[in-house]
C-alpha cells in the first residue's frame, strides 16, 4: 500500500513517513503541490494525505486536480486549521486536524484503505 | 254452504278413508307376523339338525380316536359328545314333537352307543380285534342314522323355502299398499291446503287489505265479492260500512268546502271593488272549491232583454256571452226566482241554448230587492253532476254575489261620477280657455279621447255644403280627414245628424251597409249629435275604447252618457267659437275689401276718373293730378271739359264721350309733350242699359312706347353681343364650361381644354371630368345652390387635370336660366391660379412671416408643456395659411440609442381629410386659445392615425440619407425626388411620401431633432422659399423645444425632489429663523406620530423636545448661533433614541438667513448595529490571528510531539520520562489551541428539538466533580421546556455558564431556573459567589477577558457567540462584592425551520 503525504513542513513529512512506514505502508512525500501532483501521477499512490496550506498551490486546487485524475483514490485533508465545516464541500474522503498524536490519522488511513 | 258444514264434510271423508287404510295395514301386519314366526321355527329346527349332525360326528370321532390311539382325551371327548347328542335330540323333539323318524333315529343311536360304550370301556383298546370289529359296525350303522337325519334336514329346508315365498308375496302387496297410502296422504294434504287457501286465508287477506286501504283514507275501496259464505257476508257489510263512511266524509268535505267558499266569497265581496274582478275571482273561487267545471256569472241588462256574461271561471269553457231572457234557463229562473237544476241538458228541449257547455247545470238568480239582477250558473260536464243539495249553497252564494254586484256598482258609480265630474271639469276648463275654433276643436277631441279612453275621437261639423266634414280628430290619420266627409244620412254620423239621436254601436261590423264608414276601421263606436238648441251643428264620434292596459273593451252606456254630456258642453263652445270666428272673418273681409279697394284706387299705376253724362267729375284718384294743374280736391264735381281744357293735355272726356255714345269700352291714345297716355273709358250702366257714368282709366304709356323703341335697338345689340360673347368664350384664357343640371358638359371652351387637358369631344355630354373625388360632395352642394339660382363667386378650389395633377383654380359658378327664369344648367368659369396662388401665398407668407413668428413665439412662451408645444409647432407647419405643408413630423434625437425617434406627427391620412383640415384650420380671426382647442379636439388631435404611424418611426443615425445628414451637418435638405440617394427608404415605405424636406432643429449648437415635411396630397413641390421659411421657423422651434424639454426636466426633477423629500427615510424638515417648522416629510410625521397640520407651523422645540423654549443643547442651536452647518450625534430622551442631526443654514439671494434645513437620522438602531459590528470585527480579527497561530504553532507542535512520542518509545529511564513530559505538554498545548480555535471557528448549527431540562441535567453531570470540589450545591427550579437548538453547542454554552458560576462561588448555592416568557425560553443561572465588579461587567463577554489567573478568557465569549448563533440573548446582572451574579440566557422557542 502506497501513501503519498504532501506537506510543506519537513519535520512533519519525516514524522509521517516514519510512523506510517512502521505501520507497513510505502510512504512517498512531497513538499510542494507540483511535486505531489507529479508523484500522484507517476507513482499511483493508494491514498493521499494533503495539507491545505502548501507553498506553490493551495491544497484545494491540488485536491481537485487529483480527484480529476483519479477520483477513486481516497484523500485525507490534514491541516492545522480547525475549520472542519469549511472543507466538507471539497469532496475529500476525510478531514483531520493535525495532531502530535497520530492515532486518529492511522485509524482513518486503515479504514479508508480497507474499503 | 257455510264454512262449518264444509269443514264437517271434509273431516268425515278424511276419517273414513283413514279407517279403511288402517284396516288394510292391520291385515298386512298380521300376515307378515305369521310368516315370520313360521320362518323362524323352520330355521330353528334346521339349526338343531345341523348341531345334532355335528355332535354325532364328534361322538363317532371320539370312539374312533380311542379305539385307534387309546389316548385318554378321546374318552373325555366321548362323554362330552354323548351329552351333546342327547341335548340336541331333546331340542329336536321339543320342536318337532313325537315323530317316527326321530324315535327311530334315537333307537339307532342307542344301538351305536352300546357298541361304543364297549369300546370305551376297554382300558387298552389298541390293536384289539374286537375293537376294530366294533368300529366297523359303528361305521356301517352310522350311515343309516345320517340318512335319516339328512331326510329330516331336507324337509325342514323345504318348509323354510315355502315360508319365504309366502313372505315375498306379502312384501309385494305391502309395497302396493304403501304407495296407495302415500298417494292418499299427498292428495289429502293438497286438498287441505287448497281448501285452507280458498276458504280462509284468501278472504282474510282481502279483508285485511281492505281495512288497510280504508284506514289509509281510500274510501273508494270495495271488496265486492260474490262469495256466499261468512266472508262474503263480512265483505258486504264492510263495503256498506265504508260506503257510509265515504259518504259522510264527502258530506263533511263538501260542507267544509262550502263554508270555506262562503268565507272566501264573503272576503272577495268585502275586499274587491272592481266588479268584473270581483265576479271573476268569485267565479273562480266557487269553481275551485265546489269542484265545478264552470261557474259563470251573468248580469241582466234589462234594456237589452238579456243576461250578459260577466265572469266565468274557466276562460276556455264555451259559454254564451249573451243569454236572452227567453232562453230556456233564464226564463225558468225568471219565472220562479228560485234555483233551477238541470240534471242533464240533453234531456231538455233546447239543449243547445244552454249557457254553458255542461251536461248538468244549476242556475241561481242573483236577487236584489226581490228582483232578478243576474244569474249564477254552475256547471259540471257530466250529467247528474250537481246534487240538489247544492241549491242552498248556491242561493247563499248568489246572495253574496248580489251584494258584490251591488257594492261594485256602488263603487263604480261613485267612481265614474267622480271621474265624470273631473272630466267635465277638465273639459269645461279646456273649453273655457280656448277661443280659437280649430284649437278648441282639437282640444275637445283630444280631451274626450283621453277621458273616455277611446282610441279615436272625431268631431264633424255641418258645413255650408250641407256635408259633415271632419273638423278635428284625435287618433285618426289626419291626411284622410277630407275624404271622410259625409252627407247627412250617410254613415253613422250622417244617421245621427239626420235622426237627431245618439247612436251606440257595440259592433260596427253588424251595422247595415249604408251606415258604415268604410275607411274608419272601428269595432265599437258612439256617435252623438252636437246640438245648439234644436239645431244640430255636427257630431261627436268616439271609437274603440281601450282599457288602461291597452286591451280593447266595448263602450258602455256610461260612455254614451258621458259623450252626450261632452257633446252638449262642446257644442255650445264650438258654436260660440264658430260664430265669433265667423263674425271676425266677416269683419275682416269687409275691412280687407275696403282696404284693397282704397289701395287699388290710390296706387293703381294710372289715373282713374269717373264722370257722369254731363262730364261732371264724380271721382278721381291722385294719379290724375299729374295730368292736371290743380289739386284733386278742387276738381271733384267740376266739368271735365273745364278741368282738362288746356292744349296738349289729355282729355278723358273725349274718351268718355265715345263711350257715352256707343255704350262700349273705348280706348284712345293721347300725347302730352314727351309723354304718352292711353285713355280707356268703361261704361257704367243703369238697369235699363243706359250709360249713366263712365270711368276713364288713364295710363301713362310713355315708358311702354319708349321701351318698344329700346327693344328694337336692343335686339340689334344682342345679336352683336352674342357674336362677341361667343368669340370671347372661345378666346377666353379662363376655362368656361357649361353643364346641364345633371352636371353633364354642354360646352367646353379652348381654354378649358388648355387648362384641364381634355378636348371638347372627350367631355361633351359627359360628367365634369375635372372634379377630384374628394370634392364630389362639395360639388353636389354647389349644384344644389345653383339650382336655386345662386351664383357662387370666386371660390378657390382644386381641380384634376387629365394628367392627374391637382391644380388650384379660382371658380365662379352661375346658373343658366331660360327665358322663364328656370335654371336649366350651369356655367363655370375657372382660372388656373396655381401660379397666382403661389405668388399670392408668397406675398402672404412674406407679409405674415412676422406675425406668424410672433404667434408661434407667443404660443411657445405660453406653453412649456413639451407635448403641447410640439403639436402646436407641427400644426403651424401644416396649417394652410401657416407653412402650408400637408404633413409634418417631428423627430427627436435619442443620443443614447443613436436614433432619430418620431415624436409626433401631424397630418391627414387621406386627401378627403386633408381637404377638410385645410378648409377648417386657419390662423385668421382666431385666438390662440381657439386654435389650441382645435388642435386638441380637431382632426389634428393626438393619436391620429398619422400620429401613431409617426411614433413608431425610428431611424438609426447612420448612412447618408437626408435625415441623418441633416442631423450630422446641421443643414436642411430638400428631397425632391423619391429616387434620390438622399431619400430615406423607411420614410418612403412607411409614409408613402414622394418628396419631402427635412430641417434640423439646432439649439445651442446641438441638433436636438429634425422637422420633416411633405406635400403628399396636393403634390406641391417644396420650393426654396418654403425651405427658407422652414429654416427660419426651425430656429425658433429648436430653442422652444429645448426650453420646454428643460422645463419638463426641471418639472420632473422638482417632482422627483418632492417625491424624494416625501419618501426619504431620514427626517427632513425646514424651520425658519424663528424655530417655526415650515415643511416636513413623511419620516418626521411618522416619528412624531402627528398629522402634518399639527406639525407644520409649530415651533420645532415644541414638536421635537416637548419644550416651550429652544433647547440649548439641541444641535439646531449651533447652526442658529453660528449660521454654519453642523453635524452632531445626540441622544434624545424625548423622542427616545440616538439621532444624527445635520443642520444647514438657509440663505436667500441677498444672503439673509432664512432658516435651517434639518436632516435627522434615527441611528438608535444603527448605533446598536455599529456596536455589534465592532464586536464582530474584533471577533473576525481574532479569527485571523487564531488561524495564523494555528498554522504556525500546530505544525511545530505536531513535529515536537510526534518525535517526542517516537523518542519515548525508544528511550528508558530518566530520558524516557523527559520525552513523556514533552509529549504530555505538547498534548496540553494542542488542547489549549483547540479551545482557542474553537472560539473562532464557525460551525453551522445542527439544530433539533431538544429538551432543555435534559440538557441541563447532562451538563450538571459533567460538572459533578467540579461542584463537589467547591462544595457548592445546585438548586433546580427547572421546567420542562423544548427548544430548537444545536444540543452540543448549547451544552457547551450552559457548561461554560455553570462552570463559571461554580468557579466564582465557594460553599454556596447555584440556582438554575428555567421558564417561558413572551414566547421565549429563559435559563437563569444564579450563584451566591463574589459577583463581578461593575467596571468589569461590560467586558466579561469579551474574548480573553478573565479575572482568573488560570482562565483563557474565552469561555463566556464562546458562550455568547453560541447564544447569538441561536438568535438568543445573554444578560448578566451582578452585585459586587459578594452579591452573587445572575446569568440569563433567553432563547426563542422556535419551531423547525
Amino acid at each position: 500500500m502506497k501513501i503519498l503525504v504532501v506537506d510543506d513542513d519537513e519535520h512533519i513529512l519525516r514524522l509521517y513517513r516514519e510512523e506510517l512506514q512502521e505501520e507497513g505502508y510505502d510512504v512517498l512525500t512531497a513538499k510542494t503541490g507540483a511535486e505531489g501532483l507529479r508523484l500522484f501521477e507517476t507513482e499511483s499512490p493508494d491514498l493521499v494525505t494533503l495539507d491545505i496550506l502548501i507553498p506553490d498551490m493551495d491544497g484545494i486546487t491540488l485536491l481537485r486536480k487529483m480527484k480529476e485524475m483519479r477520483p477513486r483514490v481516497p484523500i485525507i485533508m490534514s491541516t492545522a486549521y480547525d475549520y472542519r465545516d469549511d472543507f466538507a464541500v471539497w469532496a475529500s474522503e476525510a478531514y483531520i486536524v493535525k495532531s502530535s498524536d497520530l492515532t486518529e490519522l492511522k485509524g482513518m488511513i486503515k479504514k479508508l484503505l480497507q474499503k | 254452504m257455510s264454512l262449518k258444514s264444509k269443514l264437517i264434510v271434509f273431516l268425515l271423508g278424511f276419517l273414513a278413508t283413514s279407517a279403511l287404510l288402517g284396516i288394510g295395514a292391520i291385515y298386512i301386519f298380521r300376515a307378515l307376523d305369521a310368516n315370520i314366526s313360521t320362518l323362524s321355527m323352520e330355521l330353528n329346527r334346521h339349526r338343531h339338525f345341523v348341531e345334532l349332525r355335528a355332535s354325532l360326528r364328534d361322538f363317532l370321532g371320539s370312539v374312533r380316536g380311542w379305539a385307534l390311539t387309546g389316548q385318554g382325551q378321546y374318552r373325555r371327548l366321548y362323554r362330552q359328545s354323548v351329552a351333546d347328542v342327547y341335548k340336541h335330540f331333546g331340542r329336536i323333539q321339543q320342536v318337532y314333537g313325537e315323530s317316527e323318524e326321530i324315535r327311530s333315529m334315537g333307537e339307532e343311536f342307542q344301538g351305536l352307543k352300546v357298541l361304543a360304550d364297549k369300546v370305551i370301556a376297554l382300558e387298552h383298546p389298541v390293536g384289539r380285534a374286537e375293537v376294530l370289529a366294533a368300529l366297523g359296525m359303528l361305521e356301517s350303522r352310522k350311515d343309516v342314522l345320517f340318512a335319516t337325519l339328512d331326510t329330516l334336514y331336507e324337509n325342514s329346508l323345504n318348509a323354510a323355502m315355502s315360508t319365504l315365498a309366502v313372505g315375498e308375496r306379502i312384501r309385494r302387496s305391502s309395497m302396493v299398499y304403501i304407495f296407495v297410502l302415500v298417494s292418499f296422504a299427498f292428495i289429502t294434504f293438497a286438498f287441505l291446503a287448497l281448501f285452507m287457501r280458498r276458504m280462509l286465508s284468501g278472504p282474510f287477506e282481502e279483508l285485511l287489505r281492505a281495512t288497510e286501504q280504508v284506514a289509509r283514507g281510500e274510501l273508494g275501496y270495495r271488496i265486492a265479492t260474490t262469495k256466499k259464505d261468512e266472508f262474503g257476508l263480512i265483505a258486504r257489510r264492510f263495503d256498506s260500512m265504508v260506503e257510509a263512511l265515504a259518504e259522510s266524509t264527502r258530506q263533511v268535505e263538501s260542507k267544509l268546502r262550502e263554508t270555506e267558499l262562503m268565507l272566501d266569497v264573503a272576503k272577495i265581496a268585502g275586499t274587491v271593488l272592481e266588479l268584473r274582478e270581483a265576479l271573476e275571482l268569485t267565479a273562480q273561487t266557487i269553481a275551485q272549491k265546489l269542484r265545478l267545471d264552470a261557474v259563470a256569472v251573468y248580469l241582466l241588462r234589462p234594456e237589452q232583454r238579456a243576461f250578459f256574461l260577466e265572469a266565468i271561471s274557466q276562460e276556455d269553457m264555451p259559454a254564451e256571452e249573451r243569454l236572452p231572457i227567453d232562453a230556456p234557463l233564464a226564463s225558468m229562473v225568471l219565472e220562479t226566482l228560485k234555483p233551477v237544476l238541470i240534471e242533464d241538458t240533453r234531456e231538455m228541449a233546447q239543449a243547445e241554448r244552454m249557457c254553458l257547455a255542461c251536461r248538468s247545470l244549476l242556475a241561481v238568480p242573483l236577487l236584489r230587492d226581490n228582483l232578478c239582477k243576474g244569474l249564477l250558473v254552475m256547471g259540471r260536464k257530466e250529467p247528474y253532476g250537481i246534487e240538489p243539495s247544492m241549491k242552498d249553497t248556491a242561493m247563499i252564494l248568489a246572495h253574496t254575489i248580489a251584494v258584490v254586484v251591488r257594492n261594485a256598482e256602488l263603487y263604480s258609480t261613485t267612481k265614474r261620477q267622480l271621474q265624470q265630474l273631473g272630466i267635465m271639469y277638465d273639459l269645461s276648463k279646456a273649453l273655457a280657455s280656448v277661443y280659437e275654433p280649430q284649437e278648441l276643436l282639437e282640444s275637445i277631441s283630444r280631451e274626450i279621447a283621453r277621458l273616455t279612453g277611446a282610441k279615436v275621437c272625431i268631431i264633424r261639423l255641418l258645413e255650408a255644403d250641407g256635408r259633415l266634414h271632419i273638423k278635428s280628430s284625435w287618433g285618426l290619420e289626419t291626411e284622410r280627414a277630407e275624404e271622410l266627409s259625409l252627407a247627412v244620412g250617410e254613415g253613422v254620423a250622417g244617421w245621427v245628424v239626420k235622426e237627431g239621436k245618439s247612436l251606440f254601436v257595440e259592433d260596427v261590423s253588424k251595422l247595415p251597409e249604408h251606415m258604415r264608414t268604410k275607411t274608419i276601421r272601428a269595432r265599437s263606436a258612439i256617435c252623438v249629435p252636437l246640438r245648439v238648441g234644436e239645431r244640430i251643428i255636427g257630431t261627436l264620434g268616439i271609437y274603440d275604447k281601450t282599457a288602461q292596459d291597452g286591451t280593447p273593451t266595448p263602450f258602455d252606456l256610461e260612455d254614451l252618457q258621458m259623450a252626450e254630456g261632452f257633446a252638449s258642453l262642446s257644442a255650445v263652445a264650438i258654436d260660440r267659437a264658430r260664430m265669433q270666428e265667423q263674425e271676425r272673418k266677416a269683419r275682416l273681409q269687409v275691412e280687407e275689401a275696403k282696404r284693397r279697394l282704397d289701395l287699388l284706387f290710390e296706387t293703381v299705376q294710372g289715373g282713374i276718373v269717373s264722370m257722369d253724362a254731363d262730364y261732371r267729375i264724380l271721382s278721381a284718384n291722385r294719379y290724375v293730378e299729374r295730368w292736371m294743374d290743380r289739386p284733386l280736391e278742387e276738381v271733384l264735381g267740376r266739368d271735365a271739359r273745364e278741368v282738362f281744357h288746356h292744349e296738349g293735355g289729355i282729355c278723358p272726356h273725349c274718351a268718355a264721350r265715345a263711350t257715352f255714345q256707343s255704350g262700349d269700352i273705348n280706348s284712345i291714345t293721347q300725347s302730352r309733350g314727351l309723354n304718352y297716355a292711353e285713355l280707356t273709358a268703361y261704361p257704367v250702366k243703369d238697369p235699363q242699359g243706359r250709360v249713366v257714368e263712365v270711368v276713364v282709366f288713364i295710363q301713362d304709356i310713355t315708358d311702354r312706347v319708349l321701351y318698344q323703341e329700346e327693344i328694337m335697338s336692343l335686339y340689334k345689340e344682342v345679336a352683336q353681343t352674342k357674336e362677341y360673347l361667343e368669340s370671347l368664350i372661345a378666346n377666353s384664357a379662363d376655362a368656361i364650361v357649361t353643364t346641364d343640371l345633371e352636371g353633364r358638359v354642354t360646352s367646353w371652351n379652348p381654354a378649358a381644354e388648355k387648362i384641364y387637358g381634355f378636348s371638347e369631344e372627350e367631355v361633351l355630354h359627359k360628367p365634369l371630368p375635372f372634379i377630384p373625388d374628394f370634392l364630389r360632395e362639395q360639388e353636389a352642394e354647389f349644384m344644389e345652390r345653383l339650382r336655386k339660382g345662386d351664383v357662387i363667386k370666386d371660390i378657390e378650389t382644386l381641380r384634376l387635370t387629365k394628367d392627374g395633377r391637382l391644380i388650384e383654380v379660382s371658380l365662379t359658378l352661375s346658373p343658366i336660366k331660360d327665358a322663364a327664369g328656370e335654371v336649366i344648367g350651369t356655367s363655370g368659369i375657372s382660372r388656373d391660379i396655381t401660379e397666382k396662388k403661389r405668388t399670392e401665398r408668397e406675398l402672404i407668407r412674406r407679409n405674415q412671416e412676422l406675425s406668424r413668428l410672433f404667434f408661434i413665439s407667443s404660443a411657445m412662451r405660453g406653453t412649456l408643456e413639451l407635448e403641447r408645444l410640439l403639436r402646436m409647432i407641427l400644426t403651424a407647419v401644416t396649417m394652410s395659411d401657416g407653412l402650408g405643408f400637408n404633413r409634418a413630423i417631428l423627430f427627436l434625437v435619442d443620443e443614447q440609442r443613436e436614433v432619430l425617434k418620431g415624436a409626433m406627427g401631424v397630418g391627414p391620412s387621406s386627401p378627403e381629410e386633408a381637404w377638410r383640415i385645410w378648409e377648417g384650420l386657419s390662423l385668421q380671426r382666431r385666438s390662440l386659445h381657439d386654435i389650441m382647442e382645435e388642435i386638441e379636439r380637431g382632426p389634428l388631435k393626438k393619436d391620429s392615425f398619422f400620429d401613431r404611424l409617426t411614433m413608431a418611426l425610428e431611424i438609426p443615425l447612420e448612412g447618408d440619407t437626408a435625415l441623418v445628414r441633416a442631423v450630422r451637418e446641421k443643414v436642411p435638405f430638400n428631397v425632391e425626388d423619391a429616387s434620390s440617394a438622399l431619400a430615406d427608404p423607411l420614410l418612403l415605405q412607411q409614409l408613402g411620401t414622394q418628396a419631402y424636406a427635412v430641417v434640423p432643429l439646432v439649439s445651442r449648437d446641438k441638433v436636438i431633432g429634425v422637422l420633416w415635411v411633405d406635400n403628399l396630397f396636393n403634390r406641391k413641390p417644396i420650393t426654396e422659399e418654403d425651405m427658407r421659411f422652414l429654416s427660419a421657423f426651425s430656429n425658433q422651434v429648436a430653442s422652444a423645444i429645448e426650453n420646454a424639454r428643460l422645463f419638463e426636466q426641471v418639472r420632473l426633477a422638482e417632482a422627483e425632489l418632492e417625491n424624494i423629500f416625501r419618501s426619504i427615510s431620514d427626517m427632513v424638515y425646514l424651520t425658519d429663523s424663528n424655530y417655526t417648522i415650515k415643511k416636513v416629510n413623511q419620516a418626521v410625521l411618522k416619528k412624531v406620530g402627528l398629522p402634518e397640520d399639527e406639525v407644520v407651523g409649530k415651533k420645532c422645540y415644541q414638536v421635537f423636545h416637548g419644550m416651550e423654549e429652544p433647547l440649548q443643547s439641541c444641535p439646531h442651536m449651533r447652526t442658529m448661533q453660528s449660521r454654519r452647518p453642523n453635524i452632531e450625534e445626540y441622544d434624545d430622551p424625548y423622542l427616545k433614541g440616538t439621532f444624527l442631526s445635520s443642520t444647514s443654514p438657509l440663505f436667500d439671494a441677498e444672503g439673509n438667513f432664512l432658516g435651517v434645513v434639518h436632516v435627522v437620522r434615527d441611528i438608535t438602531e444603527m448605533k446598536q448595529l455599529r456596536e455589534r459590528l465592532q464586536a464582530a470585527e474584533r471577533m473576525a480579527a481574532l479569527g485571523e490571528v487564531a488561524a495564523k497561530v494555528a498554522h504556525e504553532i500546530r505544525n511545530p507542535l505536531v513535529s515536537v510531539g510526534g518525535f517526542a512520542k517516537r523518542l519515548e518509545k525508544k528511550l528508558d529511564g530518566n530520558l524516557r520520562e523527559y520525552a513523556s513530559i514533552i509529549v504530555r505538554e505538547v498534548s496540553r498545548l494542542e488542547q489549549i489551541l483547540k479551545e482557542i480555535l474553537g472560539f473562532v471557528r464557525h460551525v453551522r448549527l445542527q439544530r433539533r428539538r431538544t429538551n432543555l431540562q435534559e440538557l441541563l441535567e447532562e451538563v450538571l453531570k459533567l460538572l459533578e466533580a467540579e461542584l463537589r470540589a467547591k462544595e457548592n450545591t445546585i438548586e433546580r427550579n427547572i421546567q420542562p421546556l423544548e427548544v430548537f437548538v444545536d444540543a452540543d453547542r448549547m451544552k457547551e454554552a450552559l457548561f461554560n455558564i455553570i462552570s463559571n458560576a461554580n468557579q466564582a462561588t465557594d460553599g454556596g448555592t447555584i440556582t438554575i431556573t428555567t421558564y417561558a416568557q413572551d414566547g421565549k425560553a429563559v435559563v437563569e443561572v444564579s450563584d451566591t459567589g463574589c459577583g463581578i465588579k461593575k467596571e468589569d461587567l461590560p467586558r466579561i463577554f469579551d474574548p480573553f477577558f478573565t479575572t482568573r489567573p488560570m482562565g483563557t478568557g474565552l469561555g463566556l465569549a464562546i458562550t455568547r457567540r453560541i447564544i447569538q448563533e441561536h438568535e438568543g440573548e445573554i444578560q448578566v446582572s451582578s452585585r459586587w462584592p459578594g452579591g452573587g451574579s445572575t446569568f440569563r440566557i433567553i432563547l426563542p422557542i422556535r419551531k423547525e425551520v
